[in-house]
């Protein structure tokens, strides 16, 4: 799924969007427990957190996740706008809670990383 | 006489190590055994096919009757009896161990006496178990392959061995050095991001690089949230191996084996608010790292992470980059 799709079924703002980014995301993940993500995301996937905060971002960083949508209408700030810019992250904001962003998504063929090896992927 | 000579060194390194393991939880089981009727040759047979030296021999309620052992079977064939009942030529006098017997019990005992194996009992006198030399070994070597968890007194001890690294080795270009802020928690994980980037530059492999830095993350959350004063990353990268220290002078963790499991966390209101203190730091960090030392005492804590490049990418710096890290040039 596009970014451009994303934003479309979350009415979701885009706030930043690298250029030329084109992934297409099979994979999602939700939490607002950073190390929880640490824990277990494998692959780049589209990370959806209520959580707003630059360790967010660093953390996306490391595990090399490159799409974030802040929920419950948290709108990032300049800070975290300029390390998404320099790390190539593209990020969203979205009105909607957390839970309902991810059941919308899965409704739509969104799955969360860990089905991965479930789906053979 | 043998057994004066051999004294307990580092009795407190078996102590940490394995104190809450118990013989049940190492020997070999279910135990390979033969009722007092069987002839030798049986026993013959059986050390042959399973490659054992010895057979405890067990009576019909599952008791300890007695030991054939490889000699009473050299013996059995001299005599030309190797078609009598094992009861005839067996050792009835077994030394036998507890099968609750912990392990620092166990090695006093191993040093005592002089046996290849010992049969294992539980409380109602019944074999549940062998335990032989072997098992032990692989027990401790599967300990030791593990994680190390020490406080300050054992630093000592483990000072010598192979994982820890002599700083004064390395090129200064190939190393890493960053002051952990702990009073700012906006500035947390910015050591590991700049780690990170640190790295890519030394052309570490890219998967390795991830895992290494994400260990680094949570280490150094680890001391903005729970130490006070300083706090300090250290990491040293040569032939594919990255050693990573992160240290500060915080009150140390009161109970590692506690801290050490997932979802246990001491963080503060303010740090959950943060979407941190889900208690998998010590737990993701074990996860990420080939080696880990947590020494804990009152000056602080210490967190030593090895981290060898496994990546099929090469593991060792490109010729041009060498020459480049060896040159003298900022830190940024």
């Amino acid at each position: 799924m596009k970014i451009e799709k994303i934003a479309e079924l979350l009415e979701a703002e885009i706030h930043h969007l690298p250029v030329g980014f084109d992934k297409d995301f099979k994979f999602a993940g939700a939490s607002d427990l950073m190390s929880d993500v640490l824990a277990d995301v494998s692959l780049d996937i589209l990370l959806l957190t209520g959580l707003l905060n630059i360790q967010v971002i660093r953390t996306m960083i490391l595990m090399e996740i490159s799409a974030v949508v802040f929920t419950r209408g948290k709108t990032p700030g300049p800070e975290i706008l300029e390390a998404a810019g320099k790390a190539g992250i593209a990020v969203l904001s979205s009105r909607m809670k957390l839970f309902t962003a991810s059941g919308i998504l899965y409704a739509s063929g969104m799955r969360n990383f860990d089905d991965e090896a479930r789906l053979g992927r | 006489m043998g057994t004066d000579k051999k004294k307990l060194p580092r009795f407190d390194l078996y102590d940490s190590l394995l104190y809450a393991d118990r013989v049940s939880d190492f020997m070999s089981r279910p135990p390979i055994t033969l009722p007092p009727e069987a002839a030798m040759s049986q026993a013959k047979e059986l050390m042959r096919r399973h490659r054992i030296t010895g057979i405890p021999i067990v009576d019909a309620d599952g008791r300890l009757a007695g030991l054939v052992s490889l000699e009473n079977l050299i013996i059995a064939l001299e005599k030309n009896e190797i078609r009598e009942a094992v009861s005839e030529h067996m050792v009835r006098n077994v030394v036998c161990l507890r099968d609750t017997m912990r392990v620092t019990s166990l090695i006093e005992c191993l040093m005592t006496y002089d046996y290849g194996r010992y049969p294992v009992i539980d409380e109602d006198d019944r074999v549940v178990g062998v335990l032989t030399h072997g098992d032990v070994i692989l027990h401790v070597l599967e300990r030791l392959g593990n994680v190390y968890l020490h406080d300050r007194k054992r630093e000592e001890v483990l000072t010598p061995s192979h994982y820890l690294f002599n700083p004064s080795s390395y090129e200064p270009a190939q190393t890493f050095a960053y002051q952990i802020d702990t009073t700012d928690i906006d500035r947390a994980g910015e050591g590991s991001t700049l780690f990170k980037k640190f790295l890519q530059k030394q052309g570490f492999p890219p998967e390795d690089a991830r895992r290494a830095s994400i260990a680094l993350y949570e280490a150094e959350v680890n001391v903005v949230l729970h130490a006070y004063g300083k706090g300090r990353i250290t990491a040293h990268l040569r032939d594919g191996q990255l050693f990573v220290v992160v240290s500060d002078s915080g009150p140390g963790i009161e109970d590692i084996e506690q801290a050490m499991k997932p979802g246990y966390s001491t963080a503060t209101e303010e740090a959950r608010m943060r979407g941190f203190g889900a208690g998998m730091g010590l737990a993701n960090i074990r996860k990420y790292t080939d080696k880990l030392v947590i020494l804990s005492g009152s000056a602080g804590l210490k967190v030593e992470m090895m981290i060898l490049a496994r990546d099929r990418q090469p593991a060792v710096v490109s010729p041009e980059r060498e020459t480049k890290a060896v040159a003298p040039r900022d830190s940024s």
